[in-house]
């Protein structure tokens, strides 16, 4: 076995599996590779010590907790949004009820007077302009 | 059976029992801290992150079909989620919001200096080869060597054939080889086994 087939071994090897005669021939002849060998070794040995840390115990309390609170989060979001929408009905509807109000009620006299002011010419002119005239007529 | 009370336990969560999540939580929450300490190498980020995790998922919980075992989809969302957060800090890093500095993360508790240095070393190889890595060999990687997961389950985590897996963690193992023989060439000071790197940011 030579050094290059020695790193490809090296690196289809599984933790614990026996490399065979060749592999551990070589390793021992060769200074560099047996270098290689425990280095990777110590690296993989970290990575095991790396996964081994375990997680907080207070963990799950601190999930739980967050659930908690962004339920209550969705909870007040859909509170408000029917209280925006319980207000814009009211709004519409009080809306809609006026319009209709108005349209059922006759109008009153005053109202004819000021249709009749705004939309039919000069009607009413008459009437301001005797009042005119008496006005100045009393001065 | 495990996956059969997974099942039953998903069941009761989607019909709104809340505290029947938290089994899932205690269950799993060692597996999905190991595999994003794996992905981040920063103990604090990875418990932040598993909380995260478990909170997506639960949310999504609706949109889980049974079509794969509830732990196989709970790793993907693992997975994407631990990936997703490498990428930002990558473009924090990118528009200097963030120094990039893990060497002094928390891990380990007050070790003797030697040991301690040592560590860090390893540590900063580590991140050096997995940066080496694509992040599919990443992915396969951590997945075999932080959860020792068979390439079986990997490949139905990963979504690709177990043959992938294989040449993927070979691939992945061949560059960790490279970087170890770097560092053999290069870090051997005449004081001492290695010479002080700066932290390479990992990500
Ligand atoms: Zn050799």
């Amino acid at each position: 076995m030579n050094c290059v087939e020695f790193e490809i071994q090296l690196a289809k090897l599984k933790s614990g599996a026996n490399p065979g005669v060749e592999f551990l021939e070589h390793k021992s002849q060769c200074p560099k590779c047996m270098e290689l060998a425990s280095r990777a070794d110590e690296l993989y040995h970290f990575i095991a010590d790396d996964a081994k840390k375990t997680v907080s115990p207070f963990l799950s309390t601190r999930i739980m907790a967050e659930l908690d609170k962004k339920a209550l989060e969705v909870h007040i979001s859909i509170q408000k949004a029917w209280q925006i929408a319980a207000v814009s009905l009211a709004l519409i509807a009080g809306f809609n009820l006026a319009l209709f109000m108005d349209y059922r009620q006759s109008p009153t006299d005053a109202d004819s007077v000021l249709s009749e002011y705004f939309f039919a010419g000069n009607a009413g002119m008459e009437i301001e302009n005797n009042w005119l005239k008496l006005s100045t007529d009393e001065e | 059976m495990t996956e059969n009370t997974d099942a039953i336990i998903v069941e009761k969560v989607k019909k709104g029992d809340k505290e029947a999540y938290r089994h899932l939580v205690m269950r799993y929450q060692q597996k999905l801290f190991q595999t994003c300490i794996g992905f981040l190498q920063n103990e604090t980020d990875a418990e932040d992150l598993t909380q995260e995790i478990f909170i997506k998922a639960y949310q999504k919980i609706e949109s889980f079909r049974f079509q794969a075992a509830f732990s196989t989809w709970l790793y993907r969302i693992s997975v994407n989620t631990c990936v997703n957060f490498l990428r930002k800090q990558k473009v924090k890093r990118l528009l200097f919001l963030d120094s990039g500095n893990q060497s002094k993360e928390s891990f380990g508790v007050s070790e003797p200096a030697d040991s301690a240095t040592e560590r860090e070393e390893q540590r900063r190889m580590l991140r050096t080869a997995l940066k080496e890595l694509t992040l599919m060999q990443r992915k396969v990687f951590i997945l075999s060597q932080y959860r020792e997961l068979s390439n079986k389950e990997t490949a139905e985590i990963l979504e690709i054939t177990e043959k992938a897996v294989e040449s993927l963690l070979f691939r992945a193992r061949v560059k960790m080889q490279k970087v170890i023989k770097e560092k053999m060439n290069s870090n051997i000071a005449p004081t001492g086994r290695y010479q002080q790197h700066r932290a390479e940011p990992y990500g």
